[in-house]
């Protein structure tokens, strides 16, 4: 019996290595390959050569900073939305008593249910119309707004706290701002990090959002890169694969140092929100 | 005196309450609702994008055009038959690889970790990363398969670009492994040792224990899975060939409804037609939905 439960452990880590491995490889695959010269078509499969200047090229040959910076407005934009907003806006719903507020929620239950084209598209469209395109205004608009996914999450989170946290608080004569600045984001650690992780992520790896509301000149990295645009300068149809390989990497790696630094949080976040069920 | 100090700091609630809620409710209204009415409205009409001030109202036309277009109803078909393989492969993936982790006491941060990474790979990257390791002549695929003696395969083209598309998907598929573990950890230990007191095996226990305490989640991801896979959009188009970025024309195995859609609008300016397209698949969508909820009473478990 206990043999067997022995073999099954091994097997189960042995599924796991394997798993590793398929999902992992592409990645070191995209790294490995970032380095390669860029004019040998061979792709390697490991690090063996190392080609540094293709990170030069990646972020000379387009105007990846000014790409780099405009994504960064829009984390802001998007950060601010999720930790100021959705915060406050979820600790209403949670905690504070009031009429209509059964009412509201259904609102933000209802906007859970929408599919997001049914929101991007007709803003599109209703935009385009009022002609206040290419403005970080609208989405600066959609942040205040605040997401129902967020202010879901931050109510489910809240609804645990108990009650007489909020009376001690009162009676302390302690503001407002104060009380959750001092009491309520400490309680939510977890919960706190798991919004900005999701909020900087999501602005990150947007590419539709820009793509249809700004131009060019205002394009973040995600939607500058959706074409091919590392190619010869004369020859448009050779694609330097190395240089567009090392440009994901560029992109990608704050991510992933992000989610390195996160992860505790994230689990923690989605045990404790009792959004298992 | 007591009193009126409560009544006041209740009424201070209610105020707190709507100066809080104020923005959710006053920027749905403007920058939601009246978007959607308004979309609405011009899916009832000829409009192009230029003619708002002229706008002409073609009654249902444009969703019978939905009906008709050839292009529409195949790509839908299409997205149906992509989204009945990626969304239980996603679901099996997603909950295999929790059911492996949760049995790792070693290194189970190391393989979470890994396993989850794919999942928060940027869509733009991960497509320009697949792209290359699908190529035909030079692509890391190629070279795998190779080993084992078997021709290199033409991805990227016609017969098997659904194949490479759901490759790629399944690999990014990992975003429901928190939750799955942390459903997984949250089923009580009492039960398994109930069941093996009744001598119930492995498969008896995880049919009768596992899955239906973590049903509500499965539910939670297909839910979440129907509404994404009838939106697949952008993976077909990073894996399509040419450079025009996201108005890129995927093959046609690959062509789906959003991509019609949005070769209508953003391509041509048919905001009338694509919009009347979104409407069409937003309700597909929504009864899909209600059905797969309906469904829940006979598959579902909650336990309170």
């Amino acid at each position: 019996m206990n043999r067997k439960k022995e073999i099954r452990k091994y097997l189960a880590y042995a599924f796991l290595v394997a798993l590793s491995v398929v999902f992992l490889y592409p990645l070191i695959f995209l790294a490995a390959n970032s380095l390669r010269p860029y004019i040998n078509k061979k792709p390697v499969i490991f690090f063996t050569e190392w080609h540094v200047e293709n990170y030069y090229f990646a972020v000379a040959m387009i105007p990846f900073f000014k790409y780099l910076l405009n994504t960064m407005k829009l984390v802001v934009i998007s950060v601010f939305g999720s930790l100021v907003m959705d915060f406050l806006m979820g600790y209403a719903f949670a905690r504070l008593r009031a009429p209509g507020r059964e009412m509201l929620f259904k609102l933000v239950l209802l906007q859970l249910m929408i599919p997001y084209i049914a929101i991007q598209i007709p803003q599109f469209v209703w935009y385009n119309t009022l002609g206040l395109m290419d403005t970080y205004w609208i989405f600066i608009l959609n942040a205040l707004g605040g997401s129902a996914y967020n202010i879901f999450l931050v109510k489910q989170f809240m609804s645990s706290f108990p009650r007489e946290l909020d009376d001690a608080a009162k009676v302390d004569g302690c503001g407002f701002l104060r009380m959750i600045a001092q009491i309520v984001i400490p309680l939510s650690k977890p919960l706190y990090a798991l919004l900005f992780f999701n909020a900087f992520v999501a602005a990150w790896n947007d590419y539709m959002g820009p793509q249809m509301f700004l131009t060019g000149d205002k394009f973040p990295l995600a939607t500058a890169m959706f074409g091919n645009i590392y190619f010869l300068p004369d020859k448009p149809e050779i694609i330097l694969e190395p240089v567009l390989m090392a440009a994901c990497v560029l992109f990608t790696l704050p991510v992933i140092i992000l989610f390195f630094f996160f992860q505790k949080y994230l689990v923690q976040g989605i045990v404790t929100s009792g959004l298992k069920g | 005196m007591a009193e009126k100090r409560f009544w006041n700091a209740k009424r201070r609630e209610i105020a707190l309450f709507y100066v809080l809620v104020a923005p959710f409710v006053i920027l749905f209204i403007a920058t939601k609702l009246v978007p959607f009415v308004n979309g609405l409205y011009l899916s009832l009409t000829n409009y192009t994008g230029y003619n708002y001030d002229r706008v002409e109202f073609v009654g249902v036309n444009n969703y019978q055009r939905v009906f008709t277009d050839a292009q529409a109803m195949s790509s839908l078909g299409r997205t149906f038959l992509i989204g009945c393989i990626t969304v239980p492969l996603g679901l099996i993936v997603g909950l295999g690889c929790a059911l492996l982790l949760n049995k790792a006491r070693k290194g189970l941060g190391v393989f979470r970790t890994i396993i989850y990474m794919p999942s928060i790979i940027p869509t733009v990257a991960a497509g320009l990363m697949w792209r290359i390791i699908f190529n035909a002549n030079e692509g890391l695929l190629n070279k795998f398969l190779g080993i084992f003696g078997i021709n290199p395969v033409n991805w990227l083209g016609y017969d098997h670009i659904l194949a490479a598309l759901v490759i790629m998907m399944t690999w990014g598929s990992t975003g429901g492994l928190l939750l799955n573990l942390a459903a997984l950890q949250g089923i009580p230990n009492e039960l398994y040792e109930a069941a093996a007191l009744d001598g119930a095996g492995g498969w008896k226990k995880f049919t009768k224990i596992t899955l239906p305490m973590i049903s509500p989640i499965l539910f939670f991801n297909l839910v979440m899975g129907i509404i994404g896979g009838f939106q697949l959009y952008a993976q077909p188009v990073l894996l399509a060939p040419g450079s025009n970025g996201v108005l890129n024309l995927p093959l046609k195995p690959t062509y789906t409804y959003m991509v019609h859609a949005y070769q209508q609008i953003l391509g041509y300016s048919r905001f009338g037609y694509g919009l009347a397209m979104m409407w069409v698949l937003v309700f597909i969508i929504n009864i899909l939905t209600v059905i797969v909820t309906k469904t829940q009473k006979y598959w579902v478990f909650y336990s309170d």
